[in-house]
């Protein structure tokens, strides 16, 4: 074999059972419907104990990734922010872990509006699904992009944060805050109950928007016959 | 005491960030004799690793293969973030990093992989270890550990292993297809 060829080829979902892959892809599909349409309604999932955090990975990709963003605005996540390699402020790091469904509104209003295409672009979505026997529950990890379709309903870098989300930015201060598309990374660590679901823990790492790895560029014809992923999402129509 | 419960979240964060640094640096690591170190942190009992969804059985079959199918790369983290689940003795974590691949012909040991050394052929050290780096692909890492990795304990805690590439470019050598 090639030496410039990675053992482990790369697809676009792992599932570790066949019964948690349509529950998990169901959750994140209804999930984000109501984050683009609703995001309030989605605050019944979350108990007092349940943990929220946004992190922001505003590292530019190399040009030569395909549709690389290389001017990306972040103006709106850096004040809620939590990337520990980023954050050294240990008062910002606990404070922007949000705890209960309170908490999560605030910042759920104080980012973005959004549009994700996994109904009608599925293939730009990869997906891995994990029991986590300690919570008799299971972690979902869902890689894509959304689009920013509108401005947050509470714009808090108009207040007292703008004078440090400029220090942060790099000097991109027109363009902190242009909406665009958005390459992200999302985990949910669900516990079944009786009637429905608890999120427990939900982190978000949100990056400049990237064309995805998992998806095959046209180009040469592989060497080997791809396998079929193991279990395709299940969209609603 | 925070609201997670951490006595003291400071130092915490601090040793979260330098574990998965650790992570990081034991998948660069080219010393063949290090790999059970690398072992020795996933934990014995049915520890779960995913690579570009693939699953493996064992995290020693995934070690091996990278060990000896991947040439010598290069981890830059850019992201990291965790989540202490209360009840479960277990942290979440989310990490962002990319990563870049030796382009330069050798294999992870830096020998040459296509052309026969000349046994006469001197070999200094700047020729035989530089590697030629690709550019970068970008990388999502979850990992679920036990909690005492806060405490600085290590061994054994790696109970989930999640790692995706996520972006890469047009220009690199290495095939993930």
């Amino acid at each position: 074999t090639s030496i410039y060829s990675i053992p482990m080829k790369i697809q676009p979902f792992f599932f570790e059972n066949n019964e948690i892959g349509p529950s998990s892809t169901d959750f994140v599909t209804n999930f984000l419907n109501f984050w683009d349409t609703d995001r309030m309604q989605l605050l019944g999932l979350y108990t007092p104990q349940s943990q929220f955090s946004i992190s922001v990975d505003s590292s530019i990709p190399p040009s030569s990734v395909t549709e690389s963003d290389q001017n990306p605005s972040f103006g709106y996540y850096l004040s809620h922010s939590r990337n520990i390699s980023k954050v050294s402020s240990e008062k910002s790091i606990e404070q922007r872990l949000s705890l209960g469904p309170e908490a999560m509104s605030e910042v759920f209003r104080a980012i973005p509006k959004t549009k994700h295409h996994l109904q009608d672009m599925p293939d730009e979505y990869s997906m891995e699904t994990v029991t986590y026997p300690q919570i008799n529950g299971f972690i979902v990890t869902l890689h894509g992009f959304f689009e920013e379709t509108g401005k947050p309903d509470a714009d808090t870098n108009n207040k007292s944060s703008a004078g440090r989300s400029r220090r942060f930015n790099h000097g991109h201060n027109s363009t902190n805050n242009r909406l665009f598309k958005k390459s992200f990374d999302r985990t949910w660590v669900i516990v079944p109950t009786g009637t429905g679901v608890v999120v427990a823990s939900e982190m978000l790492t949100v990056r400049p928007f990237a064309a995805n790895a998992w998806v095959q560029q046209p180009g040469p014809v592989p060497q080997q016959p791809q396998p079929q992923p193991p279990l395709a999402p299940q969209i609603d129509p | 005491i925070s609201n997670s419960g951490n006595v003291s979240g400071s130092s915490r964060s601090q040793i979260a960030e330098l574990f998965v640094k650790r992570v990081l640096t034991h998948l660069d690591d080219t010393d063949p004799s290090k790999l059970n170190e690398f072992l020795s942190i996933f934990n014995p009992n049915g520890c779960k690793v995913v690579i570009n969804a693939t699953p493996f059985a064992q995290p020693t079959s995934f070690l091996e293969q990278w060990e000896t199918g991947v040439t010598q790369t290069q981890h830059a983290l850019t992201a990291v973030d965790y989540h202490v689940i209360p009840g479960s003795n277990t942290v979440v974590f989310n990490v962002n990093c990319k990563v870049r691949f030796d382009e330069g012909g050798r294999d992870r040991a830096g020998q040459d992989a296509s052309i026969q050394q000349n046994p006469q052929q001197p070999r200094n050290a700047l020729n035989r270890t530089r590697p030629l780096w690709g550019s970068y692909f970008g990388v999502s890492l979850q990992m679920v550990t036990e909690e005492r990795v806060l405490n600085k304990d290590s061994n054994g805690v790696i109970l989930t292993f999640n790692y995706n590439m996520v972006y890469k470019p047009d220009d690199s050598l290495m095939n993930i297809q």
